[in-house]
């Protein structure tokens, strides 16, 4: 019994090695496969640079990972294989730069907030204000960028949270997004790149000007990765007019100046 | 890496205490309602054969086999808002989605099948003979359920139960599409775990360390109560 688990074991380990090496014995010049992980906000802007990213350096393959930007960045400091990481802020890349994990970041896009409602707003939502009338919010947890970005906006708005009917905070952008669009719940704050991505499933509410949080995204090349010709090559797509535009179509702001 | 102390600093943290005061009450709440409906549903299942049996135990057997999300989704478009018995629910004021009962729903559906299951075999084990002298000398169906093959089947039962308990303790994806995340409410363990993974990782380690005892004690428990059952009546 005990060596039947022993051999079971060994074999998942040596399974488990023998994938990771092919990966990262693959970095020649020739090609391979190179990892971007991006926070889940960054999910249609960057699924649309990878086959341009493809074409423009043959043999290379993307592998796209979106989550939180916290998980991902828990995931880089177990020593997942991560060439590129970009963030929604700069709290968990200047957090792996302190471990060594990180080298240098450029800010390539900026993101403003949105709240939205269900296509039909059952809660007749039409202002921020309304938001305290009782209506069902779904907002970010704190520990990810999009609630840190909440609080800072409801703050700025003078409104209290306690004194709205909060039903969960997700653990990712895109778990607010489909709550609200499935019309569990009333409204949501997202970014401005979400809305724009649910598209007509749901009502967008701009903010004041003066209440809004500008979200700046982060972009540095993992220390431990094999591949950092191919990541500053990616840094350099999303860097250029074209990647640019891309990001710009889908919502968000340009790269900062500077 | 991590010591006693520091499990105990971590739960000091209110996120912790809530995590797993919520974990405790929902999956004691969602055992309850197994083993209450599922009990019934598993003396049927395991003592009768009728035309479509296997497609029944099929459907109550699908959330085993199901990935967790989808267990959500389906319970979202059952009972969210908008869902097929949404209409029926607001009109008794009842709105699942982000609630402690949606919380115990997905336990339910998703750990129910581990207890139905074990608990079915362990009806089917139970001597027809003992059954049929039981209605010979006089008692119900009633009565001979929980008087005779309760009580012979109690083993199984107690560790089929042990083993829903613990899925129920475990359950994640389901809960977070179906109930969400919000502290002291929906907030079970695992989802605690999950979100502060990064943000305090000491707390998450604490919760994790319960959930790792408190599921190595489920198991040793149900491999005693299979021993012990063993002992009792006969190699199974």
């Amino acid at each position: 019994m005990r060596a039947a688990a022993i051999i079971v074991l060994l074999a998942v380990l040596a399974a488990g090695c023998g994938s990771s090496s092919s990966d990262s014995g693959s970095s020649g010049a020739e090609g391979g496969t190179l990892n971007v992980f991006a926070a889940s906000s960054l999910t249609e802007a960057f699924t649309e640079l990878g086959p341009t990213f493809e074409s423009q350096n043959p043999g290379w393959k993307v592998r796209l990972n979106f989550l939180g930007s916290d998980e991902l960045a828990a995931q880089i400091e177990q020593g997942i294989d991560a060439d590129v990481y970009a963030a929604a802020s700069a709290k968990y890349p200047e957090q792996l730069q302190q471990e060594k994990l990180l080298g240098d970041t450029t800010d390539f896009a900026t993101n403003t907030l949105v709240l939205i409602t269900p296509k039909d707003n059952p809660a007749g939502i039409h202002s921020v204000q309304d938001l305290t009338k009782g209506a069902k919010l779904v907002v970010g947890d704190p520990a990810v960028p999009i609630g840190s970005y909440t609080e800072t906006v409801l703050a700025n708005l003078g409104i209290d949270p306690s004194s709205l009917d909060i039903v969960s905070k997700e653990d990712k952008v895109k778990g607010i997004a489909t709550k609200v669009s499935l019309g569990e719940a009333d409204a949501g704050f997202v970014y401005t790149s979400d809305a724009n991505a649910l598209g007509d499933s749901v009502n967008v509410i701009e903010l004041p000007a003066t209440a809004q949080a500008t979200a700046v995204y982060p972009m540095g090349i993992v220390t431990a990765s094999g591949n950092k010709e191919a990541a500053q090559r990616w840094i350099d797509l999303v860097m250029s007019s074209q990647g640019q535009d891309v990001l710009t179509s889908h919502g968000f702001g340009p790269a900062p100046s500077g | 890496m991590f010591s006693e102390g520091d499990i105990v600093a971590g739960l000091d943290s209110p996120v912790a205490r809530d995590a797993l005061r919520l974990s405790l009450e929902t999956s004691l709440t969602a055992l309850a309602v197994m083993v209450v409906v599922g009990t019934p549903i598993a003396y049927m299942l395991g003592t009768r054969d009728f035309p479509g049996k296997s497609v029944v135990v099929t459907a109550f057997e699908l959330p085993l086999v199901l990935p967790p999300a989808v267990a959500g989704l389906g319970l979202l478009f059952a009972f969210g808002r908008r869902g097929l018995l949404g209409g029926e629910l607001s009109a008794l004021g009842l709105e699942i989605p982000f609630t402690r009962l949606a919380v115990v729903l997905a336990m339910t559906f998703v750990a129910s099948p581990l207890y139905v299951r074990q608990a079915q075999s362990a009806f089917a084990a139970v001597d027809d003979d003992l059954l049929a002298a039981a209605r010979t000398l006089g008692a119900g169906e009633t009565r001979t359920f929980l008087r005779v093959a309760v009580p012979v089947a109690a083993q199984g039962l107690g560790a089929g139960a042990a083993l829903g308990w613990a899925r129920a303790l475990g359950e994640f994806g389901a809960t977070i599409i179906f109930a969400g995340s919000l502290q002291g409410v929906t907030q079970t363990a695992p989802i605690a775990i999950y979100i502060g993974f990064d943000s305090d990782p000491d707390a998450a380690f604490a919760v994790a360390a319960v959930l790792i005892a408190a599921s190595a004690l489920v198991l040793l428990s149900v491999k005693l109560l299979v021993r012990g059952g063993a002992r009792r009546f006969g190699p199974v």
